[in-house]
């Protein structure tokens, strides 16, 4: 009789079902399809590798590939040489100001991606405020256009990562250990080359990944500041975008071999760190060392220095966004015209802006909640495909998954095209890594005993979760959630390609305002995106109670 | 409470093999083993968090195997407490009754009892992170108790506790029991421990058990040299045996003279012999002879390490009431056993346990 019993089945399979069809419809067919299309003959439909022959014999294309890498490379070694000495600086020396180096770094990581970009237009460009300045004593400034700008507008942008995961790792060595290197007979330079670096490399190469990753894939800078320089990524849109002698499966192409980039280099990653998983006995924190008041005042200089120039961008827009314009000039005074103009134009836009990634961030958090639920405590080989397959996107450029969507959801059943759901998908596929991230981590801080306890007091499994476990997640989620927040209201690259009249953002409206020569208007957008930053930032400090804004 | 050969496996690996116990009501009742032995899947297994492979677990004649956990009405005190670190001290032990959606009035009456009996009524209104390891403890424990569950379980309760603190907990945990009288199975590795609380043990090695018994068996009669080993210390020798025609039989010890011995004992057997049931003599012919390597004085009773001639090592206890002086390291020495409470076991080719 009790075998005939069919029981209902639980709410966690049934969740298990709907994240796995969600999976498989927003993530698995869009990007199967799109690097699939690369392995076909475009015109007689067979499986081919004549698209990976064209690109490697076309130089147009096999070009791309190289000056990506090579502005990658530069830029994760220049940010690694910026952001380790300054950590150590600021780490290990009574330097002044350290609160304030922190936030101006912090600030400028989170800042929107091409502001940089824009900002050093508005400085060095042909047009620029220095340019000009020194053309009236005669001075030619070196082009900012091209490589060097790309490669100056990344590291100042992003080796913050590299200053912020490192002054994490230099405060959480024991001190012992360069004690004992020290009682062994190591000077100071030495100690630091055979014990602290090395023990913190596995850190500097996590944030190196970061730097290489996002510079790669960023494709926002080098439309603005690469000109004749092309990127892959900006090929890539280009391919796609243009009506007339645009190719799809050479874009399909293009995205498989920077996607294939992306894992190698993420699995270089990987293999280094595994051989080097150091586990410390944190005991006592190193000593923040005193300087005499000159060597103090220097290196609290080189700080200030580097961090004001990684701000300086900041200052830029919003000092621009001040100026009287008339047109694309910029007249003698200060004004709020620009505000008037996007008041009157672009509201929708900044309405766009928070409104999608709000409703992005609220079903991240959900979904982050669940997934790394089943992730971390029920363990299967279901779970694991979920795991794999929602971090995936982690390695995807922004523009791939714009173009990835738009092809998958361009007809009926799904024709999302033109719609800001398809917006806030691909938000949700793009900052879902992180948020995994993040939950996974703190539910593996969260006994699991403490489940067991609730149900065998005779709670439910499901309304268990909901009343342990899930409660003691949502603080930590929900200042994870913010940093999303702040980087989906910045996001331009998957924007670019999927927003249509009526869902562009405010990142869509400043790229389009700069390439109308509307300076002012773009500064004033880009400081409203700045200042509601600084906002989330605050909020962050106050929920998460001074966790690390890394997730 | 019945358990019927049950079984469980991960993968390929079987964690529980055929476990047969049955214990009874108000009973204190310890599971006793190494780490990796089992026991916390077993208990795992009538709590309701891991399933059950084979046979049957059950509960006044009722099959549980199918009731999911939350329905089983058991208490569960964890390893770590587990107390629920967003709720205050009163939240956390009416969860239970709120899950069972008893009045408010009794509910607070109970909750308030519970208390009092654990002692920690003071923290009523307190979080829990402001409470020390003894006191969350007591929290995890009135918060089992006070749903009146048909059994309390208790895994490891006492290994997060300082020793002393551990004697202390160990000792109210045995009071309650007997207060309330209800049927407890407990969780443990350290013998000690079981030996303190228990009404009876079962020692569990490799996933079966290897004897149950009250804890004076277990420590007198240990059934397997495994029993021996892990609780208390055993030395271990090799022995020949064979029946003696007028009754008993005739051992020999390593290459002592002959003893004889109750029972019938044929061919190669292990002798087992605690550091207290052996007395020192001075060397004599003919009798387990060896040097003392080490002695370690321990104020009611000095602890010799002999190495015997043939290279074996033993350790005998002299205690301090019963002798004058502390004899040298290197001095030559006979060991006697006291057969009456040597413990012997069938060698069954995997030689003497070191």
């Amino acid at each position: 009789m009790n075998r005939l019993k069919l029981r209902a089945p639980s709410f966690w399979t049934i969740t298990v079902i709907v994240l796995t069809a969600l999976v498989i419809i927003f993530l698995v067919y869009p990007f199967a399809s799109l690097f699939l299309k690369s392995f076909f003959h475009p015109k007689t439909g067979d499986v081919s590798l004549v698209n990976y022959e064209k690109f490697f014999n076309t130089p147009y294309y096999f070009n791309t590939l190289k000056r990506s890498l090579l502005v990658s490379t530069v830029t994760t070694v220049l940010a690694v040489l910026l952001g380790v000495p300054v950590a150590y600086i600021t780490s290990r020396f009574n330097v002044w100001g350290k609160p304030v180096i922190n936030v101006m770094i912090i600030l400028s990581m989170l800042s929107p991606p091409f502001i940089g970009a824009y900002s050093w237009i508005l400085l060095l460009g042909r047009n620029g405020f220095i340019t000009n300045l020194m053309e009236k004593i005669g001075i030619t400034m070196p082009t900012i256009y091209g490589f060097f700008g790309m490669v100056l507008v990344f590291t100042l942008k992003l080796f913050p990562y590299v200053y912020l995961y490192v002054h994490g790792a230099l405060g959480s060595i024991d001190s012992s250990l360069e004690e004992a290197a020290e009682s062994l007979g190591m000077n100071k330079l030495r100690r630091m080359l055979t014990v602290t670096f090395p023990v913190i490399m596995p850190t500097i190469s996590a944030a190196a990944l970061v730097v290489f990753m996002t510079s790669m894939a960023d494709f926002g800078t080098p439309l603005l500041i690469g000109e004749g320089y092309k990127v892959l990524p900006v090929v890539v849109y280009e391919e796609y975008m243009s009506d007339i002698g645009g190719d799809a499966i050479i874009a399909s192409t293009l995205s498989t071999i920077i996607v294939l980039c992306a894992v190698v280099v993420l699995f270089l990653q990987k293999a280094y760190v595994s051989r080097r998983n150091y586990r410390m006995s944190f005991l006592r924190p190193p000593q923040v060392q005193k300087l005499p008041f000159g060597r103090r005042l220097v290196l609290t200089a080189i700080a200030f220095i580097v961090a004001f120039a990684a701000m300086l961008p900041q200052f830029t827009v919003i000092v621009t966004s001040f100026l009287k314009t008339r047109g694309p000039l910029f007249v003698a005074g200060f004004s709020l015209d620009s505000y008037r103009q996007i008041g009157f134009k672009l509201s929708k836009n900044i309405m766009n802006t928070f409104l999608f990634s709000s409703i992005a961030i609220v079903l991240m958090i959900l979904l982050g909640l669940l997934l790394s639920y089943i992730i971390v405590r029920r363990k299967s080989r279901m779970a694991s495909f979920l795991d794999a397959a929602a971090m995936f996107p982690y390695v995807i450029p922004g523009a791939v998954i714009g173009i990835g969507l738009v092809t998958a959801f361009n007809r009926p059943p799904l024709l999302l095209t033109g719609t800001m759901a398809i917006l806030i998908v691909s938000y949700i596929i793009r900052k879902l890594p992180f948020v995994l991230r993040s939950s996974t981590a703190i539910l593996q801080q969260i006994d699991p005993s403490i489940e067991e306890a609730s149900i065998s007091l005779g709670v439910p499994p499901m309304k268990t979760f909901f009343k342990t476990t899930a409660i003691l997640m949502i603080p930590g989620l929900i200042s994870g959630g913010i940093l999303s927040w702040v980087s989906t209201i910045n996001e331009l690259s998957s924007t670019l390609i999927l927003y249509a009249g009526n869902t562009g953002t405010i990142s869509v409206a400043i790229f389009n305002e700069i390439f109308k020569d509307s300076f002012g208007t773009a500064a004033a957008l880009a400081s409203i995106l700045s200042f509601a930053t600084v906002i989330s930032l605050a909020v962050f400090n106050k929920v998460s109670g001074g966790r690390s804004v890394l997730m | 409470m019945v358990i019927n050969n049950v079984v469980k496996k991960y993968g390929d690996t079987t964690a529980v093999k055929g476990v047969q116990l049955s214990i009874r009501k108000g009973e204190f009742f310890t599971i006793l083993g190494p780490s990796g032995c089992g026991k916390t899947t077993l208990l795992r297994m009538i709590a309701g968090f891991n399933s059950i492979d084979e046979g049957e677990i059950l509960f006044d004649g009722k099959r549980i195997n199918d009731v999911p956990a939350h329905l089983r009405n058991i208490g569960m005190v964890f390893q770590n407490y587990a107390i629920f670190p967003h709720m205050s001290i009163f939240k956390n032990v009416a969860y239970g009754l709120k899950a069972r959606k008893v009045p408010k009035q009794e509910l607070e009456a109970r909750v308030n009892e519970a208390l009092e009996l654990m002692k920690i009524s003071q923290f009523r209104d307190r979080d829990p992170s402001q409470l020390s390891g003894g006191q969350q403890q007591r929290v995890a424990l009135a918060r089992a108790l006070v749903i009146r569950p048909v059994i309390l379980l208790m895994d490891e309760p006492l290994s997060n506790l300082d020793a002393k603190l551990r004697v202390e907990m160990r000792n109210a945990i045995k009071k309650i029991q007997r207060e309330l009288g209800i049927t407890t199975i407990y969780v443990t590795h350290d013998q000690e421990e079981a030996l303190a609380v228990s009404d009876r043990i079962a020692v569990m090695n490799q996933g079966r058990v290897e004897q149950i018994g009250t804890p004076q068996d277990i420590y007198m009669k240990p059934a397997t040299p495994f029993v021996a080993g892990f609780i208390g210390t055993t030395n271990f020798l090799s022995g020949v045996a064979e029946p003696h025609p007028g009754g008993g039989s005739v051992l020999r010890i390593e290459n002592a003279k002959t003893v004889t011995v109750p029972g019938v004992w044929r061919g190669r057997v292990i002798v087992g012999l605690r550091p207290e049931h052996l007395h020192l003599t001075e060397a004599r012919e003919g009798e387990l002879t060896g040097t003392i390597t080490l002695a370690t004085f321990l104020g009611d009773f000095i602890n010799y390490e002999i190495e015997l001639t043939g290279g074996k090592t033993i350790e005998v206890n002299e205690y301090t009431k019963d002798t004058q002086q502390i004899r040298m390291v290197g001095q030559r020495v006979s060991v006697m056993p006291d057969l009456a409470r040597m413990n012997l076991y069938p060698d069954e080719g995997e030689g003497v346990p070191a």
